[in-house]
């Protein structure tokens, strides 16, 4: 079974919409972004207010061995200009962990090559 | 929907022109076999002899990443790495620093495995080789993406291409070797 979450996003005009394959990240309205959510289903997630100057990033993040074995982590955060950090890690089992910088040597928790639009 | 990604592996053909494209989910386990051959097959012939004294190879194997259907945005940053375990005494998995050319449009860094020499020197885009196994979790190797943007974004896209080699020494024991397991990851968005 696929482990797939999705993402809605709520402007601060109280516009909302979800990830399809129209409404796609890159073209999330920054400026106006309020609160991004990961669902599972109809079932939020995790939930992350980015009000004032927090970059939202975001990941699915794919291990697939030789065989088709696949572990899957998502990851959402932000980062902001004064170098502040939110970085969370969604398992498959549900659980999260949160940190505050990146661990290049962790097999999850390194820094993902961020856009443009993220910067 | 999320992407759907593979990995696979060429052979035959001529340079530049591999006669098939596998993939390794429809082989095995195990999913790839090291032999003194170029194919797919799994099965026990054309093993790699221990030799008296040196090293001697297996055929090399062009591995990489393909879409099989589309992420929403992108997927990059490929990493490569192992269990860091390893065959054993005199048996080593040798990995291409270098990742030649393979994209939906090319397939430039692809060179027919014919003899079983070392790559290093005899694949015209491979200088130096590394041991595999000294990729780990945490300790991964790069994977390049020569699609545009370097970018995978597009069914039929691929990574370029990751060289493997089973080279055994001497000091080697005989017999069919335990499966290794070998992992690519990458990010999708």
């Amino acid at each position: 079974m696929v482990f797939e979450l999705t993402w809605k996003v709520t402007y601060n005009d109280g516009l909302t919409f979800y990830q399809n394959r129209e409404n796609k990240y890159p073209k999330i309205d920054r400026s106006k972004l309020s609160l991004f959510q990961l669902l599972k289903g109809d079932k939020v997630v995790l939930s992350l207010d980015l009000d004032n100057d927090k970059n939202l990033f975001y990941r699915r993040r794919v291990s697939k061995s030789f065989g088709g074995k696949e572990e899957v982590v998502y990851l959402v955060g932000w980062h902001s200009g004064n170098k502040e950090k939110e970085i969370n890690y969604i398992f498959e089992d549900g659980h999260i962990e949160t940190n505050n910088e990146w661990i290049s040597d962790h097999k999850w928790f390194y820094k993902p090559k961020l856009h443009s639009c993220e910067n | 929907m999320v992407a759907d990604v593979n990995i696979f592996f060429d052979f035959g053909g001529t340079d530049s022109n591999p006669g098939t494209e596998q993939d390794t989910d429809e082989l095995g386990p195990p999913n790839i076999r090291f032999k003194q051959e170029d194919n797919a097959t799994i099965d026990t012939n054309n093993p790699v002899p221990i030799p008296t004294t040196g090293s001697n190879f297996s055929y090399w194997k062009h591995v990489y990443l393909q879409c099989g259907s589309a992420p929403d945005t992108q997927i990059d940053n490929i990493k490569f790495y192992t269990d860091g375990g390893g065959f054993g005494t005199g048996i080593f998995l040798n990995i291409g620093s270098e990742t030649p050319t393979k994209n939906s449009g090319s397939n430039s860094g692809y060179e027919v495995a014919d003899t079983a020499s070392t790559m290093s020197g005899n694949h015209t885009e491979i200088i130096n080789v590394l041991n595999a196994f000294s990729f780990t979790s945490g300790s991964t190797k790069d994977v390049s993406i020569s699609e545009a943007s370097n970018i995978i974004d597009a069914i039929g896209e691929t990574s370029d291409y990751i060289i493997f080699q089973l080279v055994v020494d001497n000091s080697a024991s005989p017999g069919n070797l335990a499966d290794e397991t070998l992992t690519i990851r990458y990010d999708e968005v």
